[in-house]
């Protein structure tokens, strides 16, 4: 039994006409693209919002999709670019106030990863947009250089370019924080 | 912006995103041996990726799927009855819960005739229809079945017959959660679910897709059956997968 329709049969569907395609594209990549703008963005109500628009904008460009290339590749764009625009938009870069929540049920163990991730975002958002960009599809979604380039929108060299100085920047202010050695 | 690296810290990052080659894996191993700042530099960049990896995904908001869906159904003008209850509790007219696709494989039904009772009895095959009537209801084809859809099943219940029908489904709530309900035409009434059992009455022929998230490796047995005018009735059920 096939456990899963490829992307690309979806976005068929959904152009032919079958909105049931599109459910399930965003039920398999609204975690993914959501936690990719939470990142990027760091509030939770600004990342439900532009996970929101990144999929209703997708969802609008469908026809323009081009299926030579990965639906996740295009998705991320998308989500990326809302993200992007929103940060210009807001300017806004005040510290992580605590929307990461963490999921684990050891309260010890909750506090310490809530803290972890509050103060990496908080890292996170120390750096240029266009940065964290790059770190968060590399760290947190495994892109490959290929892959960012495609998102992003740039060259490989870019990519590896800004990966490079993004990594030591974080690394350096998660070392200030004493998260780091 | 502009790389300011040279050949030994493009070294490094390719061994930190797993993109280095046998030849370049000696080369590394052999500047780590004889290179105490690229070692240092390996050490910190590969304490940072393991920390980033470690950190946990954010659930997005439950409701986010909901709203997207219902916003693109809304531009587009669609008709339809999508029902979705997140946490057990009906919240929205509205919702996607399973999609068609020719990949996805589609467990026939086996339709005998005769009367069993609809009852808890394990049956021994992946799925059973029964269907029983003074007058016997259409029943062309399969009117039951499953296709998985990711990590979750899509059940088909498309009960056969003419009339108006009462449907009620069974299902072990421990082994499923009820993500969703759909009907795209748009044709039922008194819809309800609480743990374990959805039920709905239909004045036409439906075909109602419910999407279920298995909670346990096992999997379990759902049960359906219908009841119209004129004594129609029919039972069905399917054995669900687990989790993958």
């Amino acid at each position: 039994m096939t456990n899963e329709t490829d992307d690309i049969t979806l976005v068929q569907g959904c152009l032919d006409g079958d909105d049931q395609a599109f459910g399930v594209l965003v039920l398999r990549y609204q975690g993914p693209v959501f936690n990719a703008i939470l990142r990027m963005v760091r509030d939770r109500d600004d990342a439900t919002d532009l996970t929101q628009s990144a999929f209703l904008k997708a969802h609008r460009e469908l026809a323009r999709f081009d299926d030579r290339h990965k639906f996740f590749s295009w998705i991320y764009r998308i989500a990326i670019n809302e993200a992007l625009n929103h940060l210009k938009r807001n300017r806004r870069q005040e510290p992580l106030d605590g929307d990461f929540a963490s999921s684990d049920r050891d309260p010890e163990r909750a506090f310490a990863g809530a803290e972890t991730s509050r103060l990496v975002q908080d890292a996170l958002m120390r750096i240029t947009p266009d940065s964290r960009a790059v770190l968060i599809l590399r760290h947190f979604h495994d892109c490959s250089y290929e892959e960012m380039a495609t998102v992003l929108g740039i060259p490989e060299k870019t990519v590896k370019s800004r990966l490079f100085t993004a990594r030591r920047q974080l690394r350096d202010l998660l070392a200030a924080k004493g998260i780091l050695p | 912006m502009s790389a300011h690296h040279d050949p030994h810290d493009d070294l490094i990052q390719r061994d930190i995103d797993g993109r280095i080659t046998e030849d370049e894996r000696t080369r590394l191993a052999a500047l780590l041996a004889s290179d105490p700042v690229a070692r240092e530099e390996h050490r910190r960049l590969a304490g940072l990726r393991d920390l980033l990896a470690a950190l946990p995904p954010e659930e997005p908001p439950a409701q986010l799927s909901i709203k997207v869906l219902r916003d693109i159904r809304a531009r587009r003008g669609a008709r339809g009855t999508w029902s979705f209850w997140p946490g057990g509790r009906l919240a929205l007219g509205y919702g996607y819960a399973a999609a068609a696709g020719a990949a996805l494989a589609i467990l026939a039904v086996h339709v005998a005739t005769g009367g069993r009772a609809f009852g808890p009895e394990p049956s021994p095959r992946n799925a059973a229809a029964t269907i029983g009537s003074p007058v016997a209801p259409t029943a062309g084809g399969p009117w039951l079945s499953f296709h998985n859809l990711d990590r979750n099943i899509a059940v088909d219940v498309a009960a056969p017959g003419k009339g108006a029908l009462d449907v009620t489904v069974a299902y072990d709530a421990k082994a499923f959660q009820l993500l969703g309900i759909t009907n795209p035409s748009g044709g039922l009434d008194q819809l309800s679910a609480s743990d374990g059992q959805i039920r709905w009455s239909q004045e036409r022929p439906q075909r109602v897709t419910l999407l279920l998230a298995p909670r346990t490796e096992t999997g379990a047995r759902l049960d359906v059956k219908y009841t119209g005018e004129r004594g129609i009735w029919g039972v069905g059920n399917l054995d669900l997968p687990g989790v993958n």
